[in-house]
């Protein structure tokens, strides 16, 4: 199976980086258990992502969010294309909105699931915080499980 | 990608417009239309909101920091912050560069130019020109395009990420690369990735002509348009080297609307020939040509400054595409404002052309790359042609090379008059009275975006700044805000 992590978010604003963390994580265990995994690693989602997406089997996307007030910390779920949610900005544009443009470049829409972790500071800072770090592992976790139920 | 929400409210029976925010342009803004009693278009301004003050809070550091961190002022075009720091931090040290750093600073930038003019024209410009200013705005957008013209929008994803690729090649990432040191670069082209680019540039190359053939046949087929969308005689400015068109180096020259030559220098004494005016409605400065004060020293810059102000271009496919744009008019200068996308691709056409010169020079593959030295001049000035225009960095430092004045001209800045008086005649053409059509805003914008702006560079503002228009009367109190967000 084909799979590509984007891991997106900056890395030197404490917890807003934990996707550049998280994402080579999920992408080392895909290839662990035999999958073929790709990695892309940015500050934002770009355009040129809906290009690289074509010819993947599956997308996950790995991203901080601010603190949600869930237990856990963090969110699995799966993402579908959605035109409505970002406006003009290069600055912001998010996977629903990717994989939009995929469909709109008459491409097929690769099934894509989003990790979310919740931050807990977004300072200057190249490290994660110890509790977004814990919920990081924990995400990890949970996606194993969700893939392996979904996929395996 | 239009931005969401387009709210429109007429606040009073009577005569001023606000668009906030502009969309489509890295950056937002907002513009006043002031009407008269009658419910003509009196007055209309532009003004850019934000503040951020880099060249206060840098006063201080180590000027060897500077490349490092003048970049953070925009994500659109940190690579040329980088090397024009680089260029005036290479001026504090009084070194000249080994020519494989100075070429291989060239190709980044080339990667820049591309990959900066791709996201203009294919992003940004092409919705409006492929469907029309009044089209609805829900596909008027990169989206919008995927869907209509696939193909199209195939390829301004593949040029931009060519570009995107170069720089994070030399740099080590796509976004505030680092490559270039006070004195050179810190790495050259392995032989793989130079054949690599190498290997993809006919294809790129091929595509862009396709655009140049669209936007050709875009100006044919709207004549009319074309010529007075925002139409400004102005002077303009660009760098040149031996009078050929320059992105990276050389002299300022300045050409008369008529197309004289008013004066050429070079980058260090551009305090004694360009003043910077200021108005208290806008935090973006209004530079000038001192010799003729503000506002007749007004000039523009940019691709169709560039074009302009050059004699030719060095490159053999530019140079043909450059001789076919001057045929628009009888003295070859071309003041049409929409002509910005046809000057910009003719640079890009030349960015790709020069690109392939400097990868089939072994010099970038080679192992010398920096000059060392000491603090040898208290002043530096480094000068470099953004994809938005002349881009200029000055410091001065002490002995101990701390940081004592910084000063920035930015490229959108250097446009900023042009941006006013083009929106005003837009206006003129499109507003009468408060009740503003989507399509006249849009319009609007469009001016902004022919000049590609990076208004987060030009103030240094933060991130995303939304625009708004606000319709006034003639008594000052506003009749309609117009807020996209």
């Amino acid at each position: 199976m084909k799979i590509l992590v984007c891991g997106y978010g900056n890395p030197y604003r404490t917890d807003d980086g934990v996707g550049h963390h998280l994402a080579p994580l999920l992408a080392q265990w895909l290839g662990s258990i035999g999958q073929d995994a790709g990695l892309y690693l940015d500050h934002q989602l770009l355009p040129e992502l809906a290009e690289d997406l074509r010819g993947y089997d599956l997308a996950v996307f790995v991203d901080a969010r601010v603190p949600s007030g869930a237990e856990e910390g963090f969110h699995v779920s799966d993402v579908h294309p959605e035109r409505e949610l970002e406006g003009l900005n290069m600055h912001s544009v998010g996977p629903e909105w990717i994989l939009h443009l995929v469909d709109a470049l008459g491409a097929p829409v690769p099934p894509s699931v989003l990790v979310s972790v919740d931050g807990e500071s977004f300072d200057f800072g190249d490290e994660l915080t110890p509790c977004c770090r814990t919920r990081m592992d924990r995400a990890a976790d949970s996606f194993r499980r969700w893939f392996s139920e979904r996929y395996l | 990608m239009e931005n969401t929400s387009t709210s429109t409210a007429v606040q009073k029976k009577g005569k001023t417009i606000v668009v906030n925010p502009i969309s489509r342009i890295e950056g937002h803004g907002k513009i006043t239309v002031d009407l008269s009693e009658d419910g003509a278009v009196d007055r209309v301004r532009f003004h850019v909101t934000q503040y951020r003050g880099f060249e206060i809070f840098c006063k201080g550091r180590d000027f060897r920091e500077m490349p490092v961190i003048t970049p953070r002022i925009c994500g659109i075009c940190p690579v040329s912050h980088h090397l024009a720091s680089a260029k005036a931090c290479d001026a504090i040290l009084g070194v000249t560069l080994t020519p494989p750093a100075a070429k291989l600073r060239e190709v980044m930038h080339m990667g820049q130019i591309i990959q900066s003019h791709a996201l203009s024209f294919f992003h940004l410009s092409s919705p409006d020109l492929l469907f029309g200013f009044d089209a609805d705005p829900a596909i008027r957008n990169i989206v919008g395009v995927a869907k209509e013209f696939p193909d199209l929008a195939v390829m301004g994803i593949g040029m931009r990420k060519f570009g995107q690729e170069i720089i994070k090649t030399l740099g080590g990432k796509k976004v505030h690369p680092w490559h270039s040191i006070p004195g050179g670069v810190n790495r050259s082209l392995r032989v793989e990735e130079r054949d690599a680019i190498l290997a993809d540039l006919p294809k790129q190359k091929e595509n862009l002509k396709k655009a140049i053939a669209l936007i050709k046949k875009y100006l044919a087929d709207n004549e009319e348009l074309a010529k007075r969308f925002a139409t400004v005689e102005t002077s303009y400015m660009g760098l040149v080297k031996n009078g050929m068109l320059e992105l990276y180096d050389g002299n300022i020259r300045i050409k008369s609307p008529r197309g004289r030559i008013t004066d050429e220098f070079a980058p260090k004494d551009y305090c004694s020939r360009i003043g910077e005016h200021v108005e208290e409605w806008s935090y973006l400065k209004f530079p000038f040509y001192r010799a003729l004060g503000f506002p007749n020293g007004s000039y523009r810059v940019g691709p169709l400054g560039r074009v302009n102000a050059c004699d030719d271009i060095s490159t053999p496919e530019a140079s043909a595409e450059l001789a076919e744009f001057r045929k628009t008019t009888p003295d070859g200068i071309v003041h049409y404002t929409l002509y910005y996308h046809y000057a910009r691709l003719i640079e890009t056409l030349y960015g790709m052309e020069r690109l392939e010169q400097l990868l089939h020079d072994e010099d970038v593959l080679s192992s010398d790359l920096r000059v060392t030295a000491g603090v040898t001049n208290l002043v530096g000035v480094g000068v470099i042609e953004a994809p938005r225009g002349t881009l200029f960095h000055h410091y001065e430092v002490n002995e101990q090379g701390a940081l004592e004045r910084v000063n920035l001209i930015v490229a959108t800045g250097n446009n900023n008059y042009a941006i006013n008086k083009g929106m005003e005649q837009v206006a003129h053409d499109y507003i009468k009275g408060p009740d503003v059509k989507e399509g006249a805003l849009n319009r609007m914008e469009h001016v902004i975006r022919c000049y590609d702006p990076c208004l987060s560079c030009s103030t240094h503002a933060v991130g995303k700044m939304p625009l708004e228009l606000i319709v006034r009367d003639s008594r000052g109190e506003v009749l309609k805000t117009v807020t996209k967000e």
